[in-house]
Formats: C-alpha cells, structure tokens, sequence
C-alpha cells in the first residue's frame, strides 16, 4: 500500500528522491574526498618501511615539520636504532595541480625503496627525478623527458608506483635537491627510522622525545601528528550531511503534507473504518522512509558515478583519491533514513490528528483555510503571484526554511571566506602597507618562503619606502588547535600595527606577546612563560587588533621565529610601503618583472590570487551548483504541487480568456517570489550560522564573517536561478494545460 | 425576436470523443440563436450538453462543422484566447472563483487581458458586483460568501467584458431552490435589461422554464427546440418532456384514466 501511495504522484515521488538522492550523493563523494585526503595524508608517512617517524613537535602537519639535520647522525647512534633517512617534503603548484606532492629521499637510504620502480633506473644524481605513475601519466612524461619544478629542471629517469595516490601523483628527487628547492638547508621534514627491533619502539620513542624537547616520535600506522587537521576533513562529509538533512528533510516534509493534504479524505475514510491513529501514523511515516531509503540507494549510485567521473580530472585524481569504506556507505544510508524520519513524522502526526468526519467532508483540491493573518497579509501583498504563496502557508514555510537552509549554508561559507580575505588584508596592511609579497608557486600561504636578500634587495627599489619582514608559522597548544606565531623584526615598521593593552612589545629574543584571544585560551597572563615547539618565551604583552586571526595568535622576534620553523634568513612574506601611493599597480607589476620568485599585491587583492584562497573558491562554487541542483528541485516540486493543485483554477482562467503567458508568468513570478523570498531567510540564516561559526572553540576565533554587497548579489542570483529552474518546467506545464481538461479536473 | 442579429450559428456541429470505441457526443448539430435570446439546454447525462458548451464557447474544437459567433467562423480566429474573453462569458457549476482573490478581484480576472488601465478595471468590476448586488461584499474572499452569493460573483465575472454571449453550465446544480430562483430571477433580469444572450446547460425543468426558448439534446442531436411565450404554455411544456407526456405521446403505456382523451392531449402537445 505504501508503495502503491507513492506511485500515485510518480513525478512528485521521482523528484523527491531525485533531491535526496543528489543530497546523499554529495555526503558520498565529499566524504570519500575527505578519507582520501586524510588517508592519503597518513599513508604517505606511514607506510614506508620506517618503525618510527621523527618530527618537530606541535607542528600541525608533517609539511610544516622542521627538524635540523645534525639531529640524523645523533639519532643513528642511539642503541637499537638501525638506519635513519632524512626525508624533505613539499607542495609546489603546477598546472592543472595546486597540491603537487615533492619528496626528497637520500638515493642510498632504506626509505626510497618504498618507491616500487616500474621502468627505469633509480636516482643517482640531484639532477634527476622520479615520477608517479599518475604524474607521468597527467604530465605525458616518459623517460629522458625533463621535468620542472620550482624553475629547475630535472630529467626523468624512473617511473614508481606505491599505491597511495598522494605519492603516485608527486614526485621524488634527491634529498640535497629538495633542500635547495624548498630553502632547508641542513634540514629535513623528518626523519624515518628503522628499528633492529620493532618490540622496543615504544622506549625509543620516550628516549627520543626526552633528549629532544622540540622533537615528537609517532610509531608507523599510529595517528600522526596531524591527526587534528585531518579530523577536519573526515568531518566535512557530516558537516555536508547536516546540510543534506536539514534541506532534504525540509522537501520530504513538503512531500508528505501535501501527500497528507490531498488524501484527507480517504484518511478520514480510513478512521472511519477503523484504523487507529497509530496505523495512520505508520503508513506516512512508512511512506516517507521507503522514499528516504529508496533515495538514498540512488544517491549511493549517483555518488559512485560521480566519483568515477572526478577521477577523470588529472588535478582531482591525484590528491582526491577518493576511498570508500562501508562506514561511509551506513552513513549515507542513515542520512538518508534519518531525512525520512525528519519529513514524515509531523505530516503523519497531522494525519492521525485529523478527525475522520471532518476529514471525510474535506474537499480535495482547491479546499483552503485561510487564517486571520494569513488573510491580512494577502490584502497587502495584493493581486501579486506573492499571494498564492498563503494559500498554504506550511508548504510556503517548510520549502523557504528548506531552501533557506541552502543558501544559508552558502552565506556563511561564502562570509567565511570573505572574512579570511579581510583578515589577511588587514594582517599585511598593517604598518602602511601598500603592497605585500608571498613567494611565487607555493600552494598555501603558510609554505611561502621568501629569501631574506629578496627583502633586502626589493628595499633598495628605488619606489620603495620600507619593507617589514613577516614571519608566519602554525603550532599548536592545549585549548589552541591552531596557534598562530609571528615572527616579527622589533625594529621595523610593522610592530606597532600590534596595540598592546597590558604589559608591553616585544623588544628582544626570548619574549613573546600574544593576542587577548589566545590569552585566554591558553590562561596566560603578563609574566608567565609560554613554551613553544620546545622552547620557553616570556609572556611581556597582551595585544588586541581587534582580528580574530591576530588576537588568536603569537608575536616573537623575527630571528627566533626563523629558529623555531626551521627557516633561518627565510621570512614568509613582506609588507612593502611605496613611495608614491599613486603608482601602487605599476611598483607591483615591477616587482614582480625583477623579481619572478615572488608575487606581489595590494593587500585587498592579493588574497584572490593565492592557491590555498583559489582552492576554497573552486569548493564554494561546488557548493552553488550543489545548491542550485538540490534547491531547483525542491522548488520544481513545490511549484509542480501547487500547479497541480491548482488545475481546475488554471482551467477557470483559461476559460476566461488569459493567455499562456500570462498564466506561464504567474506560476513562474510565484517561484521567483518563493526563492528570492528564501534567499532572505538563507542570509538571516546564514549570518546566524556565520556568528555559530565564530564561537567553534579551536578554531572559530580565525573564522570572522565578512559580508558585502557583492556577495549578497550573488546569493540573490543564485536564489533567482534557483526560481528560475525550479519554476520554468512547472510553469511551463500549466501553461499547457488544456482548458476543458483542466476544468474538468478534480 | 427573429429580427435580432445573429450571435450564434452552428453548421452540422460534429464532435467525435476516442479512437477506437468512438462516441459522437455531437452530432450534426444546426443551431442558431439570436441576440438577447434565454435558451436553455435539456437532456439527459451523456447527450452532449457539455460538449456544446465547450465546443460554442471555443474551449473544444469540433470534429466537423463549424460554429460561427456574431458572424465570425472560430476555426478563423488566430488568437482564440482574445477572442474568447472579449466574446465569451462562462458561469461554472461549482462557481470555480479564485479562492485567494476577493469577490472584486476575482471580477477584474478576465479584464486582464482586455482592459489595460488597473484603475478602469477597478471601476468596472465594482459597477458589475452593484449590478449583481453585491457592492458590500466587494472585499470578501470566496469562503466567506454563501453559495448563491458566489455565483452572483461568478455571474459579474461573466460579464466583465461585455460578450455577447454567456454560456453557464449547470449554474444553480449546487444551489438550493430559493438561492436557485434568485438566480435565475438575476440572469432573467440581465437578459431583458442588458440584452445579453444566455445559453445555460440544465437537469433542473424549473429552470429550464424560465428561459425563453429549451432545447433537448438526445444522444448528441437536437431533439426537440420550443420556444416558450408563457407559463400555460410553459406548462404545457413541462406535460410533454413528463413521462405522462412522452407515454400519451407515443400512446405507449398510457394510464387507463387518460385513454380517453389521449388523441386531444397528444394534438395539444404536438403543438408545443
């Protein structure tokens, strides 16, 4: 019978799963993305032949790890320590892939051999490369080719394949040339370490992180250090769920009212014949989940072409390699069941309300109940398409929350990002800034390596006022999931964008200041020490700028700064104050031509131009489509009830003499009032989840809506394309209804 | 009455329903009807009442024939919607007002397309509510009028444009016997003040008698088509679409009390 109830309606019942099942197919995909990444991220360091794995402690990723290399040979004369390989990991941006994964091996170490060589010979030389399987594919690169990276060229002399897709789309060349071309000279990533006993790793590891305090030991396989950031991706698949949930559960419960509605009627007859409430109540909540699950089968589907499809983008496949695990599979599937659940229980609640003689006498159809305030705000909304929207208000209201919901999501991601941008704007507009700098093809800000002779030499431009030199460097601390550190030259210009509200700057090594948020995060106060990475600092000054992004953060001197990220006469970016404030566009457009190791901008638009901001443009625009494909089909569904409903009515009006276009541009007018009604809701929403945002402990206090007007452009378009999709076909159709039919109707 | 013009004209009207099982709810129907005439249309369920409606007010196309209004042949009009709301005026069963517009606004429906300026439309659609007496009910929603007030509202919709015909099919099925007689008292009233031409499809003998002229359809062909000039003969009428009347007209089943003056009755009816 549930079954046979939901084939009544088939375009009804097709669309609503149509939307779950886009809803569910995204969970899938995105979830599969973030467990590639994550694995991908794991397995990279785990499952090469080491026991251990050495790295700088509170780093918040291996990439960001430094460890000095003298710590290698103290390491192989440990006791029970068999050999040690330094190994030098980095991201460069080429074409087509914004995360290329570079690793540097010694040739003669025990570690390169996890790199399975398919033809061709091993490395000799810091003038030849390996490359993945997956990269000689994309780059169409076979042996004697060169290759380039970070402007040097290396010539191909093998081709390996490990298995994980990270390695398999990078590359590998020799320890020394990667030192070169990721500036760690005397450093390494971390070193991989091969136990004669891998039953004593255990008190190795403790002897290790006791002789080094700034160094951590994790055991392959175990959770590595990044563990926290990795959690943030896996969590995106719920975070999408969520999503899913809210807006797919808002649609079935249009579903099932309307369901309920238009069968008031045969309820009533139902009741009549002695059917308890309770077997009513099952019946729709039965129908609902037989929908939700049938939905989610299709989404699973869906998402499995889906990421079939992606595999296909040379870029996607080799960082995104996404991994399905059954755990994903019973999450889409409770979504799934879950939005059943959501949708029906009110509608089959409702059912079981209804008293059987009333509802037996109910009309079907056209029957509306008007309430005093629904009648007072049709007086004033007039002969408008706006009005129809009254005619059933819980319908009205359930599709504005549900896509609401949508576009809710959409602003506060959309605030996020826009926030970042301002944050950094602000962080190098600092200190009269004109114009900042970050090194050319990094993938993320916080890999940007810029020479200190760079600095000197951009300073000695003749249009160039000052430079600042800017150090920026992640770590961690308990109640701080992300600890921002600065390192700043106390000297310069650019300390004093640093309002200090207790205590004092920082005027030498061995002090650090840190922002009112961090403060209290971390329970500190002016004369406390505070340990960083392995080293102790005296806290001197407690600032507030007034950004989250600094306020979360800490300030050390530039030199120190340098020591502890491993990256001495290294800064990450510059602030650069020109002479003539009227020729900003052309100082930067020189810059750039002198210097092609470095990118330079106004702060306000450099952010559009950096990889990792690039990156979260390309997700955010995933999002609109996602949006606009899930939204549109809840709005066509709506909009195609409300047509249906409204059959006899439409005759009436064909038979009085209005034209199709009239009619056409009544239904779609209604779905445009429907959406650009929602994108209200969606900003009230979405500002409110943007502030929610803000309050996440960890990492909330780096994430400051920002909101413009452009955006809130863009969310009215897409709440108009949305209208536009979800109306057209339903209009469309009631334009062509036959007049005698639709008359006829009931 | 005959030197009225000419409002409608049908020419062996064809209506053919289905492929296979074919049905000929119309069939060679020859039908003139001039300005300012009340016809009514009689005839059981499935003799083709509705069908000329639709077929007369442009909503359905004829299998064969033509319908011509005021002279103009519909199969000629290029833009049938138009021609429709300015021609044509309906009053449904189910009075079919739009539930979420006033009884006012609900008048000025069909003058979108007609009359352009919003404040005339206005004007107008509160002229005809007071034609129909409804000016205080103006801004109502449907589901606060009673049923006959409902299809007084449809009844000024019909009007809005002015058409020259109004075809209103089974305008009092759901109303009762006194809001029944108001109604049809209304349209008798509008058809002799206004001279607007009514066709009306009816089961109901009560209303068919107060039109001027009763057509009976029987399986799709015009069985009989009197025009009635008063109540005797309204009466009389009435005897002869009876049972008592068919049965003395076709001297079959005749009471045995009326055997005897059956050949009188049946000359009388004959001239009916």
């Amino acid at each position: 019978m549930i079954l046979r109830n939901l084939w009544r309606r088939k375009t009804r019942t097709f669309l609503t799963l149509l939307g779950i099942a886009v809803g569910v197919a995204a969970v899938l995909a995105f979830s599969a993305f973030g467990e590639g990444m994550a694995t991908g991220f794991e397995k990279t360091f785990t499952t090469s032949e080491a026991d251990l794995i050495v790295a700088q402690k509170d780093s918040m990723m291996l990439l960001l790890s430094n460890v000095d290399d003298t710590v290698g040979s103290d390491l192989k004369k440990m006791s029970g320590v068999d050999q040690v390989a330094g190994v030098v990991l980095g991201f460069v941006t080429l074409q087509d892939s914004p995360y290329f994964v570079v690793m540097g091996h010694d040739p003669r170490n025990f570690a390169i051999q996890h790199y399975r060589l398919l033809e061709g010979a091993p490395l000799t030389s810091k003038k030849e490369i390996l490359l993945g399987k997956t990269t000689a594919k994309n780059y169409e690169k076979k042996i004697g080719d060169s290759f380039r990276i970070l402007k040097t060229d290396y010539n191909v002399v093998g081709i390996y394949e490990t298995g994980v897709s990270m390695e398999d789309g990078g590359a590998v060349i020799t320890l020394d040339a990667a030192q070169r071309a990721f500036d760690k000279k005397k450093q390494v990533s971390y070193y991989a370490l091969k136990l004669q006993d891998v039953r004593r790793s255990d008190e190795i590891k403790n002897k290790i992180e006791t002789r080094w305090e700034d160094l951590t030991a994790t055991r392959s396989g175990e959770a590595t250090t990044q563990t926290e950031s990795l959690q943030l991706y896996r969590s995106f698949g719920w975070f999408l769920g969520i999503f899913a949930v809210l807006v797919g559960g808002l649609g079935m419960m249009n579903t099932m009212l309307m369901s309920v509605l238009e069968r008031t009627r045969e309820i009533g007859v139902l009741r009549a014949l002695g059917w308890r409430r309770r077997r009513i109540v099952f019946m729709i909540l039965g129908e609902s989940l037989v929908l939700g699950l049938i939905g989610g089968g299709l989404g699973i589907a869906l998402g499995l072409g889906l990421l079939q499809l992606t595999q296909l983008v040379p870029a996607v496949e080799t960082l995104l390699k996404g991994i399905l695990t059954p755990a994903m599979f019973a999450q889409a599937l409770l979504i799934a069941v879950v939005l059943g659940a959501v949708g029906g229980i009110l509608p089959a609640l409702r059912a079981a309300q209804l008293a059987p003689v009333e509802a037996m006498r109910a009309e079907g159809g056209a029957a509306i109940q008007m309430g005093r305030l629904t009648r007072t705000l049709a007086r004033v909304t007039g002969n408008t398409p706006l009005r129809n929207l009254f005619r059933r208000p819980t319908r009205t209201f359930v599709t504005l929350a549900g896509i609401g919901v949508g576009i809710g999501f959409l602003v506060a991601l959309l605030a996020v990002t826009e926030g970042f941008t301002v944050l950094f704007a602000q962080l190098g507009g600092a200190g009269q800034a004109d114009l900042i700098a970050e090194q050319a093809g990094v993938s993320d800000a916080s890999l940007s390596t810029i020479d200190e002779r760079t600095a000197e030499r951009v300073a000695r431009h003749p249009e160039v006022k000052a430079v600042s030199k800017l150090m920026m460097g992640f770590s961690s601390a308990p109640g701080l999931a992300y600890f921002i550190i600065f390192g700043l030259d106390p000297r310069e210009e650019y300390i004093k964008h640093f309002r200090v509200r207790e205590g004092r700057l920082i005027a030498d090594e061995g002090e650090i200041m840190i922002g009112r948020f961090a403060a209290n995060a971390l329970e500190k106060k002016v004369g406390d020490t505070i340990t960083v990475s392995g080293t102790r600092y005296v806290l001197v000054g407690i600032y507030e700028n007034g950004s989250s992004f600094e306020d979360g953060a800490g300030v050390i001197s530039l030199r120190e700064a340098q020591a502890q990220f491993g990256k001495p006469r290294q800064v990450s970016f510059l602030s650069i104050a020109v002479r003539d404030p009227t020729r900003i566009d052309q100082v930067a457009s020189q810059l750039e031509r002198e210097f092609p190791e470095i990118i330079v901008g106004k702060p306000t638009e450099f952010t559009e131009r950096m990889q990792d901001m690039q990156t979260m443009y390309a997700v955010l625009n995933a999002l609109v489509v996602l949006t606009l494909i899930v939204g549109g089909i809840v709005m066509m569904n709506v909009m195609l009830m409300s047509v249906f409903e409204r059959t006899q009515e439409i005759g009436v009006l064909r038979a009085l003499g209005w034209r199709r276009r009239r009619i056409l541009w009544n239904v779609l007018g209604e779905a445009l009032a429907l959406s650009v009604l929602s994108s209200l809701v969606g900003i009230v929403f979405g500002v409110g989840i943007g502030y929610l945002f803000t309050l996440a402990p960890g990492f909330g206090q780096f994430l400051l809506p920002a909101y413009t007007p452009a955006m809130l452009i863009q969310i009215f378009l897409v709440a108009l394309v949305l209208g536009a999709i979800g109306g057209l076909y339903p209009a469309w159709r009631a334009a062509n209804l036959r007049p005698i039919e639709a008359l006829r109707y009931e | 009455m005959s030197e009225n013009p000419i409002v409608v004209e049908t020419r062996d009207l064809t209506k053919v329903y289905g492929d296979g099982d074919q049905v000929r709810a119309l069939d060679g129907v020859n039908l003139i009807v001039r300005r300012s005439e009340f016809v009514s249309i009689v005839g059981p369920s499935g003799s083709g009442k509705s069908t000329l409606l639709n077929v007369l007010g442009a909503l359905d196309r004829p299998t064969r024939g033509e319908v011509l209004i005021n002279g103009t042949s519909l199969s000629q009009v290029r833009d049938i919607d138009h021609f429709r709301s300015r021609t044509v005026g309906f009053v449904f069963q189910t009075h079919n007002l739009i539930p979420t517009l006033t009884a006012l606004e609900n008048v000025m429906v069909p003058m979108y397309e007609t009359v352009l300026h919003a404040r005339k439309r206005h004007k107008r659609a509160r002229e005809l509510l007071e034609l129909v007496g409804l000016e205080k009910r103006a801004q109502h929603l449907p589901n606060m009028l009673s049923g006959g007030e409902r299809q007084r509202v449809a009844i000024a919709r019909a009007l809005a444009n002015e058409p020259a015909l109004i075809l209103a099919d089974e305008p009092t099925g759901n109303l009762d016997t006194k809001n029944t007689a108001e109604t049809m008292k209304l349209l008798t009233e509008l058809n002799r003040t206004r001279q607007t031409t009514f066709i009306i499809v009816t089961h109901n003998h009560e209303v068919a008698r107060v039109t001027q002229r009763v057509i009976t359809l029987r399986d799709g062909k015009i069985q009989s088509d009197v025009a009635l000039k008063n109540e005797i003969e309204s009466d009389l009428y009435d005897l002869k679409v009876s049972a008592l009347g068919q049965a003395i007209l076709h001297d079959n089943g005749t009471p045995p009390e009326f055997r005897e003056i059956a050949p009188q009755l049946r000359a009388i009816l004959n001239k009916v």
